[in-house]
């Protein structure tokens, strides 16, 4: 029995890269059209199985449930869409308290990102947005997109339908010959942003993860000061770009498949406030929980408190749904705190506002991932007292720790942060058809996929003893 | 021209797949045949772009290189494999082996099955192990006579020809000699030798103490403020036993060039040598292997050091939560090849101790809550050790009076 490597969903593996795609690619540009949904649906099928083949039966059945249901939801049925939609919550809650309380070692692959698309496409056929009733394959490529099953980005069914390889609107009359151009213009894009995401994971993220790890090992309680605050940049560095890297990549292999491209982060750390911040972070997210929380409840047109209440909705809903232990909660409520702070103190004061908003968002932000990173309430005390040592000199710690970690991992935070400005990304993504730059990127595919083939899926790799 | 540069990325992408998996097929049973490869976990191609991250030419640039008669003249990046292929006949060691005169430790014979079980071994390894089987490309140098550049940034994966030829050294003590580590003792009419006990010691036992060591060594070095302050440590992430006469990364001085720890043992003496290695040795060899190795080292450091003591650290446990996931990084594991090293002790000049007894929960594992990554203690948990180590010195015994 041919034993599949599970490593060939990881977008930055080579299993997935030169064996997994290429056949992939191949085969949907060789069958004509009217094939692709079933073929995408069937492919992105064998992906979540080689993934987590555990759960395909629970993937499978909430693809079926909620294609059924959508029927009703489609005929207006207010009663099936609450259903649906609590169903679609219901499951998703389930199995983070039953990995919460090690009833189950993990939750089902993807299963965070899939509801959601569940839940968005049952409110869509309720309201209207989708008007025909999709073909089951359709709905069902939709699901299980295989660019986006894993960590998203999170689209709505109107995305789908906007692919022109599956509509087949640009290529229904032409022969191979002169689809060919289109399909290779679509890959050569698709490899463009694919390659910067890439780049990202490889060379920044997965640095910044290792270090991270090696703070872990040291013990929170006996880290520097110094050494405290670049642990918080370093996570928020890891944290950006392997979900801005991946999201490229997802962005990347979309496009190949002839869908839009998706932008999910537009350089957040520029924002002017933390409200900023989050319509720059994780954007599909945030326009979900806009679009089907947010505005369904009255967004900001039904008066302050009910825009408070509103917010508090949303961001508790943010919390769970990142996950459910106390310091999501802490998180997502100090952001909470600080986007009420921010809309209804600071905005008074134009001033006020540029300079404490920046701070936020360059101080704060930072800060309130540290949280976001740390399960336990002693490691967050041992943490925040390392950050602002006013009650102690932690204990067993070595003043050098800072200068050893800047020397091993700056090369690695300096590239971190250098992107952090928009000129660098915006400057590669308007060139993209030159060919210096061409070739540049060719050249980051080529150190990364190097560096990638040493790793086996290991992210630790380097972590030598 | 223009329908090149449209479609450009695609196009290099697409020549970089043939080219390298043409390149890893073509090499896979020459320059790349040492490297462990899985058909299952990575397309062949990897073989290429892990010996180039290694910064060794692919395959198909040696061999242009030598067609057109530049280069360095030898079409294998490696070659140790020819030579070593030589030397190996059988797994059960009939043939002889040059080895570079260090006396052999009572160390096991090794046999066909045993060669059988570490090559399962090398299979199973995680990636963790990639220093390690590094440093074992590296160890095969002295027996083979040459020390090339090349070999030092060797793609790993040595392994299987590796472990065919250590066992093989292992058995040219066919005789098992009970060899000594250094000069024969027992002649009752002579003076008798000192006899040591432990005791426990101050802080200033360690001023005249080296360290030894990998990452957990490292540790020590940077979170026990006693002996930072008293001792000197020569420790390296990702060390191991083969790096002893190998591995340039010591400095004397600040401003002066790395030498390897058998150079500085030269230089510098010490009254006390602690070694802690092995950990990154476990997804190779056999722990005969690693005795032998190890007792080549003791030997050499005795040669250059004949008055200090050394002291053999039982390699440090793993956490249960490792030992039960990893097929390498296994407490058993650890307590075999620590079994192996004991045996090196002859209790005059060195001695074996095991620090585990400090940190180690009922069940013989790493206690959870010491470590954060399972392999290394916190920086707050290194008192354990350091406090072990002042408890279990040996002195001389009429010195212990005065303790």
């Amino acid at each position: 029995m041919l034993q599949i490597n599970a490593n060939m969903i990881n977008f930055s593996d080579l299993s997935f890269i030169f064996r997994f795609l290429p056949i992939f690619l191949i085969v949907y540009y060789a069958v004509p059209y009217r094939f692709r949904s079933i073929f995408l649906s069937v492919g992105s099928l064998v992906f979540y199985a080689i993934g987590d083949i555990r759960s395909l039966g629970i993937f499978a059945a909430a693809i079926v449930v909620n294609y059924l249901l959508s029927l009703q939801c489609l005929s207006k049925n207010k009663k099936f869409l609450y259903l649906s939609v609590l169903l679609d919550a219901g499951v998703l809650m389930a199995f983070k308290l039953l990995v919460q309380f090690g009833r189950v070692s993990a939750l089902p692959l993807g299963i965070s990102f899939f509801t959601f698309k569940m839940i968005s496409y049952q409110v869509d056929c309720y309201k209207g947005l989708i008007k025909k009733r999709p073909a089951f394959f359709s709905a069902l490529a939709y699901f299980s997109l295989f660019p986006q099953v894993i960590s998203g980005p999170i689209m709505r069914y109107d995305y789908y339908e906007k692919n022109e390889a599956i509509s087949g609107k640009k290529e229904m009359f032409l022969l191979f010959r002169d689809r060919l151009p289109m399909y290779l213009c679509r890959i050569e894009s698709g490899l463009f942003w694919f390659s910067l995401g890439f780049g990202m994971k490889i060379l920044i993220a997965d640095y910044m993860a290792m270090m991270w790890n090696e703070i872990g090992t040291i013990g929170y309680e006996s880290i520097s000061t110094p050494l405290a605050w670049l642990g918080a940049v370093c996570y928020s560095l890891n944290l950006y770009f392997d979900f801005w890297g991946y999201s490229l990549m997802a962005a990347g292999v979309g496009v190949a498949l002839g869908f839009p491209f998706v932008q999910n982060f537009n350089h957040p750390y520029v924002a002017g406030s933390v409200s900023d911040f989050y319509r720059r972070w994780h954007m599909t997210l945030g326009s979900w929980f806009k679009d089907y929380v947010y505005i369904p409840f009255g967004g900001s047109k039904k008066g302050t408190k009910r825009t408070v209440l509103n917010l508090f909705i949303v961001w508790l809903l943010t919390g769970i749904w990142h996950g459910i232990t106390p310091n999501f909660f802490i998180w997502s409520g100090s952001l909470l705190l600080m986007i009420l702070a921010e809309k209804f103190v600071l905005s008074k004061s134009k001033g006020l506002m540029a300079v404490i908003g920046r701070i936020n968002v360059l101080v704060l932000v930072p800060l309130t991932w540290v949280v976001f990173a740390l399960n336990s309430f002693t490691d967050i005390a041992n943490y925040f007292g390392r950050l602002f040592p006013f009650f102690g000199v932690g204990v067993a710690v070595n003043p050098g720790d800072f200068a050893k970690f800047t020397d091993r991992y700056g090369m690695f935070m300096i590239a971190g942060l250098v992107l952090l400005v928009p000129l660098f990304f915006e400057f590669v993504k308007e060139n993209r058809k030159s060919p210096v730059i061409k070739i540049l990127v060719f050249a980051l595919f080529v150190v990364c996929a190097c560096i990638s083939s040493t790793k086996a899926g290991n992210p630790f790799l380097y972590f030598n003893f | 021209m223009k329908k090149l540069s449209k479609y450009l990325l695609t196009i290099l992408v697409l020549l970089f797949y043939i080219l390298t998996t043409a390149d890893s097929i073509l090499g896979k049973d020459t320059q790349y045949g040492e490297i462990e490869y899985d058909p299952q976990a990575a397309p062949v191609m990897s073989l290429t772009l892990r010996s180039l991250f290694d910064g060794n030419q692919p395959y198909l640039v040696a061999l242009a290189n030598n067609v057109m008669g530049t280069g360095n003249g030898t079409l294998s990046q490696n070659p140790e494999s020819e030579a070593q292929n030589e030397d190996v006949v059988t797994a059960d060691g009939s043939e002889q082996q040059i080895s570079d005169g260090s006396e052999q430790t009572d160390v096991a014979e090794a046999d066909a099955q045993q060669t059988e079980n570490a090559e399962q071994l090398t299979e199973e390894q995680s990636v963790e192990e990639q220093p390690s089987e590094e440093a074992m490309g590296e160890q095969q140098n002295p027996a083979e006579g040459e020390n090339p550049e090349a070999t030092e940034t060797q793609a790993e994966g040595e392994q299987p020809a590796e472990n065919q030829e250590a066992p093989a050294e292992g058995e040219q003590t066919a005789e098992s000699q009970e060899a000594p580590a250094e000069e024969a003792p027992v002649e009752e009419v002579e003076p008798e030798p000192p006899v040591y006990q432990i005791a426990s010691v101050d802080d200033d036992y360690f001023c005249d103490a080296l360290f030894i060591g990998d990452s957990r060594t490292v540790g020590l070095s940077e979170y026990c403020q006693e002996l930072m302050d008293r001792s000197t440590f020569y420790a390296k992430i990702s060390l191991t036993i083969y790096d002893f006469e190998k591995k340039s990364f010591v400095k004397l001085e600040d401003n002066s060039e790395k030498i390897t720890i058998a150079q500085a043992l030269e230089q510098k003496k010490f009254g006390k040598i602690y070694i802690m290695l092995g950990l990154n040795e476990l997804g190779g060899g056999t722990p005969e292997s690693f005795g032998e190795a190890y007792g080549n080292v003791v030997n050499r450091i005795r040669e250059l050091q004949p008055d200090a003591q050394i002291y053999i650290q039982g390699i440090m446990h793993v956490t249960a939560a490792k030992s039960n996931k990893d097929k390498v990084f296994k407490n058993d594991r650890i307590n075999e090849r620590n079994q192996v090293i004991a045996q090196l002790a002859d209790n005059q000049h060195i001695f074996y101790i095991d620090m585990n007894e400090a940190t180690d929960d009922e069940n013989g594992a790493l206690t959870q809550d010491l470590s954060f990554d399972n392999i290394h203690l916190k920086a707050k948990s290194y008192a354990l050790w350091y406090d072990y180590l002042k408890n279990h010195a040996y002195v001389i015994a009429d010195n212990v009076a005065t303790e």
